[in-house]
């Protein structure tokens, strides 16, 4: 059936151009593995590497202890355009020869000309498969995962969960809260590990957990201040707060008793993952509040440890 | 005399919360037979908005670590004798790995659990709740569970029994989309159970073959494993995923329990119930003195209520003058 005529010159006041597709290889080649971190909110000098941000700063140290160098690093990318809304992702040249487990079905598709397929973006639970690829050596082949012993290696899971546990916890209540303005001009925040996850007991609702108000209307109406560490619609209650804050200065002085004058943690030879953990912990401390950064700055030889790995972190690192 | 407010007792435990029977187990080795426990369901009496709390004549502490600096503060008059603080800098690491990991597997068994909510938990706890509560209660209680267990990937996952039901009922059974779920149903139990087989070996390894995992006194570390341990092994469960796992694979773990149960909680630890008189008051949010942010909260309430009764005001005297128009 045709067009009718009227029709046809309604149309052609509108015409329709088509322009050739844009290849994308050309504009941006990738010079290296990139690490898309978030920025240090206070530190804006063009030679910042390190991440203010606990869950991107331990991937960064974890690469970096693992012994990769010459990655590169970008601050400039939001968290809404990484995997599943978290950062930090890890930008890689695409390596056929590897088979990493979440490329086992991709392998089939054959390229289409625009889509550039030569690198690929890693959500940060595969970094630790492609390092291991790259480096043809896995923490599993280690006796003990590069622990001193079996009981060396339970012990580094009790570590991670105080430093995730205590540390997180005041360190996410020691972050300044922002005003109602802010709160409504920011942008949605990404899922990240909130007080309600980490507290034991949880939270109660904030209207309580027997009054008929339902809690979430709370969230929107809070002029005197949201604070950004939980989803808005619990109370942290000010014994809550005492308590985190007891418990935090015990947590410090049992890491700087442990760490004594060890040059990493648990006694280990080689650097582990919970030296990752623990640097970024530490660099994230002693760059907030002074109420937490007394206690550390206290203990000498966290303060020491803490120069030393982030001298060998730093030199990992470039920025992009 | 010390009144512990916990949750209700069920399944022959003195309380069905992992938090508060760990601090009914301590406060028995560390004040036997001083404190009486008083059985509620209203957490927001608690200074900190959740169970278990105590009341000292006037002193109300909560959450439990600050319970447990309370107890060992001398100026308090306990006289307890030997400090039960941890020695070792590990020890205040495992407290917290015991108490958050075997604390997410207890969670998990009593509140994610689809089958274990609806015919266990869910019975047991509803009906101490009074009329209007106990419609929301409950689920508002096992929300604020769920975001700790989202982060674990301990939360929402199906029982096998409940998707029966739900197929063979309501919708012809989708022959293709049946074997594969089944398949993933399955797979994500197991990944359950293999979490929990690490965190329970991990304990066996510290227990070895003593008696307390701190020599032969028992200490705090021995009461968390203990009160989860027993949570996991004693109620009833209608989906005995962990606790078929707990009794067959880790009988020194169990036998420790039971031994740290017979020491302490064999003893009748004089209980009442929470009276409700204040029940309406229950019905609207408590107010929380004493913080920063709540003397500015506390001015925008009253300038609200003004300004409402202001305009009430202004609007009745006003009345007789606004002429109707005919």
């Amino acid at each position: 059936m045709q067009v009718p005529g009227p029709l046809k010159t309604l149309f052609s006041y509108f015409p329709l151009y088509t322009h050739p597709p844009l290849n994308a290889k050309r504009n941006s080649t990738l010079e290296g593995p990139t690490i898309w971190a978030r920025l240090s909110k206070a530190n804006n000098s063009a030679d910042a590497v390190l991440s203010s941000d606990v869950e991107c700063l331990k991937w960064q140290a974890y690469l970096a202890l693992r012994g990769l160098s010459g990655i590169r690093v970008r601050f400039d990318v939001d968290a809404q355009g990484a995997i599943d809304g978290r950062l930090p992702n890890l930008h890689v040249p695409f390596d056929a020869s590897a088979t990493y487990s979440w490329s086992a079905d991709n392998n089939k598709k054959s390229s289409t000309g625009p889509i550039d397929d030569s690198t690929e973006l890693l959500s940060a639970p595969h970094i630790v498969e492609w390092v291991d690829a790259k480096l043809a050596h896995s923490a599993l082949d280690d006796a003990w995962e590069g622990y001193k012993d079996e009981a060396a290696k339970d012990e580094s899971r009790a570590w991670v969960s105080l430093l995730e546990g205590n540390v997180h916890a005041a360190l996410l209540l020691s972050q300044p809260a922002e005003s109602f303005l802010e709160s409504l001009l920011a942008p949605p925040s990404p899922p990240s590990t909130s007080l309600e996850s980490i507290l034991v007991p949880p939270p109660p609702p904030s209207t309580g957990f027997l009054s008929l108000l339902p809690s979430y209307s709370f969230t929107l109406f809070s002029p005197f201040g949201n604070t950004s560490n939980t989803t808005g619609s619990v109370r942290i209650s000010s014994a809550t707060r005492i308590s985190v804050f007891q418990k935090y200065p015990d947590a410090i002085k049992a890491l700087s008793e442990r760490l004594g004058t060890d040059k990493w943690f648990l006694g280990s030879e080689y650097p582990t993952p919970l030296d990752a953990l623990t640097f970024a912990y530490l660099h994230c401390i002693l760059q907030s509040s002074e109420a937490v950064r007394k206690e550390v700055t206290r203990r000498v030889n966290l303060v020491a440890w803490e120069l030393r790995v982030r001298a060998m972190v730093k030199a990992a690192f470039n920025r992009a | 005399m010390i009144e512990l407010h916990v949750w209700p007792a069920k399944w022959g435990l003195p309380s069905m919360d992992p938090t508060s029977l760990l601090l009914i187990i301590y406060m028995q080795l560390v004040i036997p037979s001083k404190f009486t426990l008083v059985e509620s369901v209203n957490p927001d009496l608690s200074p900190s908005g959740q169970l278990p709390f105590i009341q000292n004549g006037k002193d109300l502490v909560a959450p439990a670590s600050s319970i447990i600096s309370y107890l060992a503060d001398d100026a308090n008059g306990f006289g307890i004798p030997t400090p039960k603080a941890p020695s070792n800098p590990q020890d205040t690491a495992w407290l917290v790995h015991a108490e958050s990991n075997l604390g997410d597997l207890v969670l998990h068994m009593l509140y994610s659990l689809h089958a274990n909510w609806n015919e266990l938990t869910h019975p047991s706890i509803v009906y101490q709740f009074p009329v209007p509560q106990r419609y929301y209660a409950p689920h508002r209680l096992r929300e604020s569970y769920r975001s700790r267990l989202e982060s674990a990937g301990l939360w929402s996952l199906p029982g096998v029994e409940q998707e029966k039901k739900a197929f063979s009922k309501e919708r012809p059974p989708k022959a293709k989309g049946n074997p594969r779920d089944r398949f993933l149903r399955v797979f994500e139990r197991e990944r359950v159970v293999e979490k929990a087989r690490t965190a329970l070996d991990i304990y066996t390894r510290l227990l070895g073959a003593r008696t307390f995992f701190s020599g032969d006194q028992p200490s705090l570390l021995d009461a968390i494993v203990a009160a989860h341990i027993l949570l996991l092994s004693r109620p009833p469960f209608p989906d005995p995923l962990l606790q078929d796992l707990v009794n067959t694979s880790y009988p020194s773990l169990v036998a420790h329990a039971n031994r740290l149960s017979d020491q302490t909680l064999s003893v009748n630890i004089p209980t009442r119930k929470a009276t409700h008189e204040n029940f309406l008051g229950t019905l609207f949010p408590m107010i929380d003195s004493g913080v920063e942010s709540d003397v500015w909260e506390t001015r925008l309430r009253v300038a609200f209520i003004g300004l409402m009764l202001g305009g009430v005001l202004t609007y009745m005297s006003a009345a007789p003058y606004i002429n109707p128009t005919s």
